[in-house]
């Protein structure tokens, strides 16, 4: 499986002319893309604006982001079982527009009130100290704004916010069609020299059984309890995974954006024949319920690596959940008894003031981990010139059982205001250091 | 103290003294899946086998496993 990944960098963007990309500038025709948005009667209203890094602009009420790519040759499409039929990706040609994503803001009428499983929002300042914490403080934003009709589920509200999402990010992607690439770039597990050592990527997916849209979306298939899944990574190149968009928010959950931008499947894919031989990614649903589920999910992941002779693991997991990160620990020691060597890689509890045990479980085989810095952190949100999402004197509550915020002014809060503002995957320079 | 977990490994770790092993993460001492009689017969199970824990004398975190088969994950 060989898939090229042609980049179109994207420097500026104005909403003028008909919808075009040439010379770096990606205009949009907003009547066009208002058109498209409309063509599905569960949305009531829609417009689109524009964040620039540095800008003093403050988004709110985002529930998601992707990149907007395309498939221009090979089998399926981009965002396969959503967009168009199943069919295994990552092969042939993907154009991306660099630089840009389309940020998804959207209200909709909530039936779930409570835990978990209610919708939840998150905000990206476009300056200032939260601008630092997320991919989105330093690439351009253009902002899809949503309103649904009332009387919408859950999972009509999922799934009404995903299609206007990623039929925006295919429409813009489309402009590249035409175009040259600045830049291709290749991915592909090719043979390699024997001696590299082999390397697995066991990816921790903490999703929901009893929830309308369990978290994380594999093909557009919800993942709920099943068993981990062998995935090659250029599969998650062409969003084979997607993130339930009425909750991408409050920071707890990565987006689909990060998913298609995967700091570690990309780094091992670079490294693949140089540094080591990548094995491909082992996707592993956790957050059992049950002592005894967690451990079958450990026995079978840790299996699975054995089986391809793998030599090391790099492991992850993606939600501040307690309960999943038993499963995440558990792996490890799996993992290392059956010869596996492994390193963890996770931001830690370390509470307001940085003092909290930083993990709530450990075993003694979780010997080498990377740490990508405190959950928790405090941060003063300066007052913004601009608000995007929302009115001057809106309240916007970003989820159950958190203070509201008044998005015109200044608040504090936490790093897990701020959409993918918790590093699960190492994309960022936060760390934590003993002092 | 006893206390009634699913989590006993964490437990352990925590140093619980009196660990009872419970069903599920969000529901420990039972399961609002299953008919309401084998619902209540685990928990009665549960509930009995922390009254005897609370009963024994220990020296350290000590796991006390109800009589009860129990598999969904």
């Amino acid at each position: 499986m060989r898939l090229e990944l042609a980049s179109f960098p994207v420097k500026d963007v104005r909403f003028d002319g008909r919808t075009r990309y040439d010379g770096g500038v990606l205009e949009i025709n907003k009547e066009e893309l208002v058109n498209l948005v409309l063509e599905d009667g569960k949305i009531a209203w829609t417009n689109l604006d524009c964040a620039f890094p540095t800008e003093q602009t403050r988004i709110v009420r985002v529930r998601d982001a992707v990149e907007p790519r395309l498939k221009v040759s090979g089998p399926g499409c981009v965002f396969p079982g959503i967009l168009g039929p199943v069919e295994t990706v990552g092969q042939g040609r993907t154009n991306r527009l660099s630089g840009v994503t389309v940020i998804t803001s959207a209200v909709y009428e909530r039936t779930i009130l409570s835990g978990g499983a209610a919708g939840r929002t998150a905000l990206v300042d476009m300056w200032g100290p939260a601008a630092q914490l997320t991919p989105f403080g330093s690439t351009i934003n253009v902002v899809l704004m949503l309103e649904l009709r009332s009387g919408v589920t859950e999972l009509e509200a999922h799934a009404a916010i995903q299609m206007a999402e990623l039929r925006v990010a295919q429409r813009l992607a489309e402009t590249t069609r035409e175009r040259t690439a600045e830049d291709v770039e290749v991915f592909e597990l090719f043979e390699t020299d024997p001696s590299l050592p082999r390397v697995v990527y066991i990816l921790g997916c903490r999703t929901a059984w009893h929830e309308p849209h369990s978290g994380v979306a594999f093909y557009g298939l919800p993942i709920r309890e099943s068993l981990p899944t062998l995935v090659h990574p250029n599969e998650f190149l062409d969003g084979a995974a997607t993130s339930d968009a009425r909750r991408g928010g409050k920071g707890t959950f990565p987006s689909t954006w990060e998913w298609m931008n995967h700091p570690i499947i990309l780094r091992l894919l670079r490294e693949h024949g140089k540094r080591l031989n990548f094995l491909g990614v082992i996707l592993q649903r956790t957050r059992f319920e049950t002592d005894f589920g967690k451990q079958v999910t450990a026995a079978c992941t840790s299996q699975m690596a054995r089986l391809l002779k793998a030599d090391g693991a790099v492991i992850t997991r993606m939600s501040p959940s307690g309960n999943n990160f038993i499963d995440v620990m558990l792996t490890v020691q799996a993992c290392e008894k059956k010869g596996v060597r492994t390193v963890l890689l996770t931001p830690e509890w370390g509470g307001r003031e940085g003092t909290e045990s930083p993990l709530v479980f450990y075993v003694p085989e979780a010997s080498a981990m990377v740490t990508t810095g405190n959950l928790d952190r405090v941060i003063t949100f300066p007052e913004p010139a601009k608000v995007i999402g929302a009115g001057d004197s809106d309240i916007v509550e970003l989820a159950v059982g958190d203070p509201s915020i008044i998005p015109s002014t200044s608040f504090v809060g936490d790093t897990g205001y701020v959409q993918d503002g918790i590093d699960w995957w190492g994309g960022t320079r936060h760390s934590c250091k003993a002092y | 103290m006893a206390h009634i977990t699913p989590m006993a490994t964490l437990a352990k770790q925590m140093k619980s003294n009196r660990i009872v092993v419970g069903t599920k993460v969000p529901h420990p001492c039972g399961d609002p899946n299953q008919p309401g009689e084998a619902d209540h017969a685990l928990r009665r199970e549960i509930v009995r086998t922390a009254l005897k824990a609370l009963q024994t004398e220990v020296s350290g975190p000590t796991v006390f496993v109800p009589d009860i088969s129990y598999t969904s994950g």
